[in-house]
């Protein structure tokens, strides 16, 4: 079986890279882009199986319009630096999201996180 | 449009009438900025009637007389001054002695009108009351805003320095945690770039406070005749190893008489953040020109480079605090996102400008005017 797909999206270059090193250490086949215009393009094109989704890049809620546009086909997990998760401003049901992961990003968490939902 | 609420508290109908008269045909334009104000008129006939008006909610305008059978004007002040912070009091008052003026100014009174009084006597003194309140309305309003984007900027900032921490203890979790997998060099690398993002964290911190003392003002100023070319050859030499490290080439074409009135180290920012952006974001193998002359009573510094360019909608917004350039083209070049809003900062202190000419590929170009330093009459810095 092909190995599955993860899509990045985050416009911090180490935070990319350091998601590609570690998933394609267990396995998985990566993409990543640095903006959110980057990012729905590589959606279409890759195809990806799981999409991980920065909240705060151009502007505080790019992420949330980003993941309004992906829509639901694609599980999306959102990463968010906000302290405190009533700080975020979405309606949790008018974004598809399926996960939060909150910023700095455990390793560990990262790799169950991704697991559980492309399960 | 503005309608003022006034409240004129008076124990005598007759004169609440008059009041009222006057107040219904009152229009004033308030020059400078343009608003129009009317007045909205609610009458009490005792400070206990008063009372209850103004603790459902103040006006903006309060006719007092003095005098009043039961609470007097004055113990009504007293009572609800506090309540009424943005509320102008004219006192009204038959016995109009310097004393009484003291008096009435003493307990919060803006204006005072003497009895009797004519319906002109009234208006001078309500159109000198309304400007007052519409220029102090005028100066909350701007106090606000800015208070909320002091706030944006704070949250912005805490932003921009919670990423490089993010990005640094992801890599050292991963680094302990050996959560990527048997390769030495991904380790490696990821301590290389908990490195980078730790300078780049302290050059953050660096020019914010490079921005804040330039905003503040408090800076003492040193305002010399500043050598343009020597503080742009210091600028290029603190490049030079990165530069040369990917064989970009800097030049500098100045007349080394060139003088500018200022503070070497604002001239010295300028320099270096320019030169240091055009070194980031050349292309291996280019070039950055640096050009100063003297057209009037103001120094010219254009910075060129031959590096990935900016596209139109990328330029918007490029001098402010925090708006960095994000593409596949600026991935993995790092900065504060301060630079060009502190360039900014600075030529506008010099009653100058700064701007940008750019096409994607090709190049940019940023050109900075700035005028001689002037020193005020107190002798202080301007």
């Amino acid at each position: 079986m092909a190995s599955k797909k993860v899509l990045v999206i985050d416009d911090d270059p180490d935070i990319l890279f350091f998601c590609k090193s570690l998933l394609e250490a267990e396995g998985y086949t990566v993409k990543t882009a640095i903006s959110g215009a980057e990012g729905l393009e590589a959606a279409q094109t890759e195809q990806p199986d799981l999409i991980i989704l920065d909240i705060m890049m151009e502007k505080i809620n790019t992420g949330y319009t980003i993941a309004e546009k992906l829509g639901k086909d694609v599980p999306i997990l959102m990463f968010s630096s906000m302290l405190n998760p009533s700080d975020t401003i979405f309606d949790p049901e008018s974004v598809p999201y399926r996960d939060v992961i909150s910023k700095p990003i455990s390793g560990a968490t990262l790799l169950d996180k991704v697991r559980e939902h492309l399960a | 449009m503005q309608r003022l609420r006034t409240l004129v508290v008076d124990d005598e109908p007759h004169i609440r009438t008059a009041i009222e008269r006057t107040l219904e045909l009152l229009e004033f334009p308030i020059a400078d900025i343009e608003e129009t104000v009317t007045f909205g008129f609610e009458e009490a006939g005792s400070a206990e009637e008063a009372l209850e008006i103004i603790e459902a909610g103040a006006p903006e305008i309060l006719l007092l007389d003095l005098k009043l059978p039961g609470m007097s004007g004055l113990d009504l002040l007293e009572r609800v001054g506090p309540k009424m912070s943005e509320t102008l009091v004219i006192m009204i008052t038959a016995y109009a002695s310097i004393e009484t003026a003291v008096r009435a100014t003493k307990s919060g009174a803006y204006d005072f009108l003497a009895k009797p009084f004519t319906p002109e006597e009234l208006e001078h003194v309500l159109q000198k009351a309304s400007r007052h309140i519409v220029t102090a309305k005028q100066a909350r309003a701007l106090a606000a805003e800015q208070r909320q984007v002091r706030f944006q900027f704070l949250s912005v900032l805490a932003h921009e320095l919670k990423a490089p921490l993010n990005a640094i203890e992801g890599y050292l979790d991963t680094v302990i945690d050996r959560t990527a997998g048997d390769n030495p060099a991904v380790y490696e690398e990821m301590m290389r770039r908990c490195r980078t993002r730790a300078q780049y964290m302290r050059k953050l911190i660096i020019d914010l406070l490079d921005l804040t003392r330039i905003e503040s003002g408090k800076k003492k100023r040193e305002i010399t005749d500043v050598p343009v070319a020597a503080i742009a050859d210091l600028a290029k030499n603190t490049m030079l190893p990165e530069a040369e490290a990917r064989n970009i080439s800097i030049s500098v074409s100045c007349d080394p008489a060139l003088v500018l009135r200022g503070d070497p180290g604002e001239i010295e920012m300028v320099f270096n953040n320019l030169i240091s952006n055009a070194v980031k974001y050349n292309k291996d193998n280019g070039k950055v020109t640096v050009q100063c002359e003297r057209e009037g009573d103001c120094v010219v510094i254009a910075v060129s480079d031959t590096g990935i360019g900016m596209t139109e909608e990328e330029r918007a917004q490029l001098f402010e605090s925090f708006s960095r350039v994000k593409n596949d083209k600026t991935f993995g070049i790092l900065g504060s996102g301060l630079g060009l809003a502190i360039v900014k900062k600075v030529a506008t202190i010099y009653n100058g400008d700064a701007s940008v000419q750019s096409a994607p590929d090709e190049g940019s170009t940023f050109t900075v005017r700035l005028h001689d330093a002037k020193v005020d009459m107190d002798g202080a810095n301007m």
